[in-house]
């Protein structure tokens, strides 16, 4: 039991790391149906595999300038924001439309995905003023092109709109804000991939911090299933963080895109069962 | 590319010569700050992990999650888990890690405003304050709604 969830821990790790996302979608899933784990307590998991995850792929992807750390501080405004915006209304919104709503906007982005899925990088992007105030350029060198790559990004606004949603999604539920995140930086604000998901890897952690006290003064991370899970995450996340620079930016996407439609029809699905 | 740390980046040109330098300060600074903190955290579970296997033996990890799960753990707040840890329990030791884990991207935050203050980076100070205090509201939330916190 505690091997098998060491594992499980470290693939969510792997896949964390390369697609920018918490984990919490592959550990949830894994602990409560095949392990026959309490939801809460596989909550709880999640939220320390998120931050395990995120803090050790953030560390090396920061020092191999991939992450942003401008644009993830500033995109962190909304995003906590949206959280504690969640935490407020929690008990004024219903589930079953927050559900339909972000299946629903799962689903568009990955038809928008489809669209750019051979694109390896955005090349020249429009203006943006608030992109130029706000600093939100760089460049990191691309293991798999073997080159140097300057970005500048662009729909500021929008992508902040929609970082702002996930804020609330995760403040809300508790999960999937990675998804979002990474949406937001690939198709609003049209970052290379590697610079979307290596971004969102570096704020999911920060996200799921401020909530992880509540889970904590809840008693529903155990040290049991905690020890396994975070140990797991970090070794996952070193080895996946080590295999994403050598990825093509449009493998990254191919890989994407059945996550996403995975967890898009499984919302609307939920939407639907749900009174 | 060996650029000093401290104040290279400025507010200059972000192409060119000195494009290797912008962020340098805040982003190394994140970048150790969140791999030691992992370390340390790593580092104490394995501890505790080890202190298991020498107080209970290797059957603690056959049985581990299945016994425990019954319930939620007790060690709800820090002072909780350092009371456990004199004289130290494993499991205590276990979810110390935890707790240093949770607390290293917020204090890494915390630490990134005064990066950005040493490099005049005012837009980007107010930027990370902000966050640093919703994460910090997130956790006198947190304590304040949860029912056996406080």
């Amino acid at each position: 039991m505690f091997f098998v969830i060491f594992l499980v821990s470290a693939a969510a790790g792997i896949a964390g790391a390369i697609l920018g996302l918490g984990g919490g979608i592959i550990i949830v899933p894994a602990l409560t149906l095949l392990l026959n784990l309490p939801i809460r307590f596989a909550i709880g998991a999640s939220i320390v595999a998120v931050i395990a995850g995120s803090s050790g792929a953030a560390a090396a992807y920061l020092r191999d300038r991939m992450t942003n750390l401008r644009i993830g501080l500033a995109l962190e405004v909304m995003t906590t924001t949206g959280a504690l915006t969640g935490a407020f209304v929690a008990g004024y919104v219903s589930p079953h439309w927050l559900y339909l709503i972000f299946g629903l906007l799962l689903g568009y982005s990955a038809v928008a995905l489809l669209g750019r899925l051979k694109l390896e990088l955005p090349g020249k992007v429009p203006y943006d003023p608030l992109a130029a105030r706000l600093r939100f350029s760089g460049d990191y060198y691309d293991q798999a092109l073997g080159q140097r790559v300057d970005y500048m990004a662009t729909g500021v606004i929008p992508g902040a709109v929609m970082m702002y949603l996930a804020g609330i999604f995760s403040g809300l539920l508790g999960i999937g804000s990675g998804l979002f995140k990474v949406m937001a930086m690939d198709v609003a604000m049209r970052l290379p991939m590697k610079v979307s998901t290596s971004t969102s890897n570096f704020m999911v952690g920060v996200t799921a911090a401020a909530s992880a006290s509540v889970y904590f003064t809840r008693g529903d991370i155990p040290a049991p299933i905690a020890a396994p899970v975070a140990l797991g995450v970090l070794g996952g996340a070193w080895f996946g963080t080590n295999i994403m620079g050598h990825l093509r930016n449009t493998t990254i996407r191919k890989l994407f895109i059945p996550v996403l439609v995975v967890v898009a029809v499984s919302m609307i699905a939920k939407a639907i069962r749900s009174p | 590319m060996k650029t000093g740390l401290g104040r290279v980046a400025g507010t200059g040109a972000p192409r060119g010569a000195g494009a290797a330098a912008v962020d340098m300060g805040p982003r190394l600074l994140v970048s150790s700050m969140l791999r030691y903190g992992v370390l340390l955290a790593s580092l104490v579970i394995v501890g505790g992990l080890v202190f298991l296997l020498i107080q209970v033996g290797p059957r603690a990890f056959v049985s581990m999650p299945r016994t425990s799960i019954s319930e939620s753990t007790d060690l709800t707040s820090i002072r909780a888990v350092v009371r456990e840890l004199l004289p130290p329990e494993p499991e205590a030791v276990i979810e110390a890690g935890i707790l240093l884990l949770i607390v290293t991207p917020v204090l890494t935050v915390g630490a990134t405003a005064i990066a950005f203050a040493m490099e005049r980076d005012w837009l980007y100070v107010a930027i990370t304050t902000f966050v640093f205090a919703m994460l910090l509201l997130g956790f006198a939330l947190g304590r304040a709604t949860s029912p056996g916190g406080g």
